[in-house]
């Protein structure tokens, strides 16, 4: 029985450090001026992912309404004081901006997605951490 | 990217150095050779730095892959255009599209992405700047800031202006073989950025005011 708790410890003791830090958020959604997706204070217009240490923020911009229009999104992180990250401009476009080049490595955060202006957006909507 | 692909970003910095680049090397070169075309083609507005040549890191080689997966898009190796100010900046041709990317120059003669966009041919050619600044609010605060300066910019684009609050420019940087950045312009407030001629004109306006 102790042989038992001592390997169940050491299972445990390889694992959960990792699991403990991976995680996967991903969405599929339109984010337009009305978006309220789970931010904090920043929030309308925006797509955000629950609380983690995120190392990625992540976007595809597939489509846009109007149809042909462009919009433009703001691509990063969100804590409870500051969103900081890059624009870019969908559809037809991707983008992936890493925390610990915008100052923000080993926070607690949010991934943030958020609608800036123009033709609102469709698209994939992803955090790694 | 997968989950696969990231354990992969996770594991190989473990390796020695020299392992590490080679097995990545060589990954990126059977990539490459498998599913690229045979000479990527430049798209867009014209560019005319063209970069040199660069070993790709397994992040950088991770985002790529990423990105074309996701996108669609078919892309070559990357080159670096230049390194100003402790930055890196990256050029990455496809026949459908391009990106480009930013990251710490130490890592320059293995580029670390630390931001990436890509956009497909349509977009890009109707790009003057690719802007690959950080800008970012502060609860309370009083609007956007520019916490980090630096893109690229076509053919043509002498100089890049900052626009304050009124819309006004309230400050230029020189645009240096397609690239502009600025060292001491970090935690500014600016509304957007404008493309500029030689003679001042503007010939493209990015607007980030809400």
């Amino acid at each position: 029985m102790r042989r038992l708790a001592c390997l169940a410890a050491l299972a445990a003791a390889l694992v959960l450090p990792q699991s403990a830090q991976a995680g996967y958020w991903v969405t599929w959604t339109w984010i337009t001026p009305g978006t309220y997706g789970g931010c904090m204070w920043y929030s309308p217009g925006s797509v955000c992912s629950g609380w983690n240490y995120w190392y990625l923020s992540d976007a595809l911009l597939t489509g846009s309404d109007p149809g042909g229009q462009q919009g433009q999104l703001h691509c990063g992180f969100q804590t409870n004081s500051m969103i900081r990250g890059a624009f870019v401009w969908g559809p037809g476009s991707t983008c992936q901006v890493y925390d610990t080049d915008v100052a923000m490595g080993g926070v607690y955060k949010k991934v943030s997605h958020t609608w800036w202006q123009g033709a609102s957006l469709y698209g994939e909507f992803e955090g790694y951490a | 990217m997968n989950g696969a692909s990231t354990s992969q970003t996770r594991s190989l910095p473990r390796l020695g150095g020299a392992v590490a680049a080679f097995l990545v090397s060589a990954a990126f070169l059977v990539w490459f050779g498998q599913s690229r075309p045979a000479e990527a083609t430049s798209t867009g507005t014209a560019i005319s730095n063209a970069g040199v040549p660069v070993a790709i890191s397994p992040q950088a080689l991770n985002a790529l892959q990423s990105a074309e997966a996701k996108s669609g898009l078919r892309l070559g190796p990357p080159t670096r255009l230049a390194v100003r100010n402790g930055r890196a900046l990256y050029r990455i041709n496809g026949v459908n599209g391009r990106c480009f990317a930013a990251g710490k120059s130490e890592a320059a003669n293995a580029p670390s992405f630390g931001v990436l966009l890509c956009s497909q041919s349509d977009t890009a050619a109707r790009q003057q700047l690719v802007d690959l600044s950080i800008y970012d609010l502060t609860r309370g605060g009083e609007g956007i800031r520019i916490h980090r300066l630096e893109g690229v910019a076509a053919d043509g684009v002498a100089s890049v202006g900052i626009l304050g609050d009124a819309g006004a420019i309230i400050a230029r940087v020189p645009v240096t073989r397609n690239i502009y950045s600025s060292p001491t312009l970090g935690d500014v407030a600016a509304t957007g950025v404008v493309a500029l001629n030689s003679h001042g004109g503007v010939l493209e306006r990015l607007s980030y005011q809400r």
